[in-house]
């Protein structure tokens, strides 16, 4: 088998000196972490390695030896490099070699032992693989297929193959923590060599976080109290609060900052990645929010919308009543039950009137509730939207009304129909076996079911025209309610900072790996270079998701389109749970 | 006299009919333009590589027109086998070449079939080639696995 030699780019250009790393010996891979430079003592090469070993818990190993000379090493210099192998016993022991200033590069493979009893290659029979140290250590190598059930991460990585690669480089942080600026015994070169990475703001966050979220996780568990509190379980209030969608994300978002600003630490990278794709979720909607409230409070355009609503609002009731008075003389120039056409068009119009009513007697207080609303922007966006879908669910109640009462109405005379076309025809549906069974019927049965199929067959038109308007109506504001669910749910469950890390730090969500030739000779070690190829997008959207509220439709197109034949009622944001026919 | 009966009128009228045509028009423009990018960037496939390393893995490489690549790397220790299978296609019969994967739950089992050069499309021939030389490979690669 073809030994894999993984090099880090970092070390190219460094000092000759020692290759430490882990031999994968089921790969036959040495994956080189560090290059120790000379002088050391060897006791305290082995005592470093000991301690990395005991931290990382990865299996430490002097690798070989590796030169970066002016020349290729004389004589004696080759033989002081084979013979570090007798103090470092490691089969196959590595000695790597570059010419200072030139691209070519040598690599010798020496055993102790019979190659062929260890598996291991022939001199020429070497991989040379370079590999950026700092982009594999902060990646995450993501599962070519995650499983439906499980959230990304969730299950162990696999340690086969080049995820071997990766959980090496990832375990060994220990081994970067030594630096050219520490005194310790030992000089390594590795992607940290040069100073280890850190920000004065990242740590005084870091500690800064610890206090407040300690006080944020109090006053929230106070607030999750408070919601939970009896009183809230009352049947109207109860009822109130499963109807609105600003209770519902109103919960979402309590369980959202209950989650972000606990004081666990998030146990694997996935939950880590869920906590700050939480974060930015909040963040974001929160400077969505107050921005609105700032262009509403700017130029009083709160008071020019109150101003605006009431005229709309009668607007829309008069818009109305000219559809109702459409529709009791001849729509379209069909030919209606008179009386049934008048019955109905009364009763809708008394409706509006009601609703007029309703409204005038609202006015006076509806620059106040806008102002409130308006102030309820700074619990975020998608809190103001969800008040903004209520309202507008408040407004159309009576275009609500309607449909209800014209679907009813419709769904009474469809079943009414269906049950006497079977009688029509000898036949009944069997309630206990679920089908459709012959029934012998009395000439009373036969004939007065004839009759009253007949009357409601008759009937059906009229019936069914209020009915098809009040729903294209009641469809057109489900159509708005939906966009505005639309937009709140793609702010909750976007996942924001996966996102933006896929666009500024591709290498860190990691979909697998792609090599390019560097180097192919005869006579000459294979040299390629392993890239990350970053996660598509779609998949990072679909792996790192946010859980939604559960508002989203619970209907699909078909069942939607045979709800509306039948004049069955449609609540596309309630779970059938919830639903109150 | 009648502005809008006047030639003034027809004029004013045939003007913006004419603004109205080229806002379209231009939007039509765009769009296509728009269309004509997303086409090379997303479906129009110039280059296809096959790059199989011995002991590491199979590497297959799209070129789009507008110069954005698309690798997918496939370990060794998945692949199963390469063949060149065949399928009926509308009146006939084209022959590709595919990457078998084992199944991680039951290893003598296949889990996928990869297709390989689905925009080039390559004749019997040049698939022969190709399959050859991936078995040379495979083959090595199964001597030295299994030789103690």
């Amino acid at each position: 088998m073809l030994l894999k030699a993984f090099f880090p780019t970092c070390c190219s250009s460094v000092d000759s000196g020692l290759l430490v790393g882990r031999w994968v010996p089921e790969q036959s891979s040495a994956v080189v972490l560090a290059v120790l430079h000379f002088p050391f003592i060897p006791a305290q090469v082995k005592e470093l390695l000991v301690q990395v070993q005991r931290a990382s818990r990865v299996g430490m190993a002097v690798l070989g030896t590796w030169c970066h000379s002016q020349q290729e090493p004389e004589e004696p210099l080759g033989h002081f490099l084979e013979g570090l192998g007798t103090i470092f016993p490691h089969d196959p022991w590595l000695q790597l070699c570059r010419e200072r200033g030139s691209k070519s590069w040598s690599c010798k493979v020496s055993c102790q032992q019979a190659p062929a009893a260890l598996g291991v290659p022939c001199e020429d029979q070497v991989m040379l693989i370079f590999y950026d140290q700092r982009k594999v250590l902060l990646s995450r190598l993501h599962p070519s297929a995650v499983l439906p059930d499980h959230q990304a991460g969730d299950a162990p990585a696999s340690t086969r193959g080049l995820a071997a690669v990766f959980d090496t480089v990832a375990r060994s942080k220990e081994l970067f923590r030594s630096n050219q600026f520490n005194e310790g015994p030992v000089r390594l070169s590795h992607w940290q060599s040069e100073g280890v990475e850190a920000s004065i703001l990242v740590e005084l966050a870091k500690w800064a976080s610890g206090p407040v979220c300690l006080l944020l996780a109090c006053l929230l568990s106070l607030v999750s109290a408070a919601s939970t509190c009896r009183v809230f379980r009352l049947w109207p209030l109860s009822f109130i609060g499963s109807k609105l969608s600003t209770c519902e994300q109103l919960r979402h978002r309590l369980e959202h900052l209950t989650l972000v600003f606990s004081t666990q630490k998030a146990e694997s990278p996935a939950q880590l990645m869920r906590k700050a794709n939480m974060l930015v979720s909040v963040l974001l909607d929160v400077a969505l929010g107050l921005s609105l409230l700032s262009w509403l409070h700017g130029k009083n355009r709160i008071g020019q919308l109150a101003d605006a609503l009431v005229p709309v609002a009668d607007h829309v009731a008069k818009e109305l009543q000219h559809l109702l008075q459409w529709l009791m003389g001849a729509p379209a120039g069909l030919k209606m039950n008179r009386a049934l056409d008048q019955v109905l068009g009364r009763f809708f119009l008394y409706h509006i009137h009601l609703w007029i009513s309703y409204i005038h007697l609202m006015s006076p207080f509806i620059e106040c509730i806008l102002w409130h609303v308006g102030l309820s922007a700074c619990l975020g966006l998608t809190v103001a939207l969800s008040i903004l879908s209520d309202i507008i669910a408040l407004l159309t109640f009576h275009i609500y009304c309607f449909y209800v009462y014209g679907a009813r109405l419709y769904c009474l005379k469809i079943y009414g129909l269906s049950s006497l076309w079977r009688l029509f025809r000898g036949k009944k549906w069997n309630v206990l076996r679920q089908r459709v069974d012959s029934c012998s019927y009395d000439l009373d049965q036969l004939f007065i079911g004839t009759l009253l199929f007949t009357i409601l067959l008759f009937l059906l038109p009229t019936t069914a025209l209020y009915y098809l308007v009040f729903t294209l109506l009641r469809l057109l504001v489900v159509t708005v309610q939906g966009l505005i669910h639309l937009l709140v749910e793609l702010i909750n469950s976007l996942p924001l900072y996966s996102l933006g890390l896929r666009l500024c730090r591709p290498y860190r969500l990691a979909a697998g790996v792609k090599f390019c030739i560097l180097e192919h000779e005869a006579g000459r070690p294979l040299r390629l270079l392993m890239q990350i190829n970053p996660l598509p997008y779609t998949r990072v959207v679909h792996t790192y998701r946010l859980p939604s509220c559960g508002c989203h439709p619970k209907h699909s197109w078909g069942s939607l389109c045979r709800k509306l034949f039948f004049g069955e009622l449609i609540y596309p944001w309630r779970q059938r749970g919830d639903k109150q026919d | 006299m009648d502005a809008c009966g006047g030639p003034l009128g027809n004029l004013t009228a045939h003007v913006w009919l004419s603004l109205q045509n080229s806002m379209i028009l231009s939007a039509a423009i765009f769009i296509t333009l728009l269309g004509l990018l997303g086409y090379l960037h997303f479906v129009k496939i110039d280059q296809e590589t096959l790059l199989i390393i011995d002991s590491l893995g199979i590497q297959m490489t799209s070129s789009y027109a507008s110069g954005k690549e698309s690798t997918t790397f496939i370990e060794m220790g998945k692949v199963k086998d390469v063949v060149i299978n065949e399928a009926i296609y509308m009146q006939k019969v084209i022959y590709y070449l595919c990457i078998l994967l084992k199944d991680p739950v039951e290893p003598p089992g296949i889990s996928e079939v990869v297709p390989v050069f689905q925009s080039a499309k390559p004749r019997l021939d040049c698939l022969i080639e190709v399959y050859r030389s991936c078995q040379e490979i495979l083959a090595h690669q199964k001597d030295t696995s299994t030789s103690p």
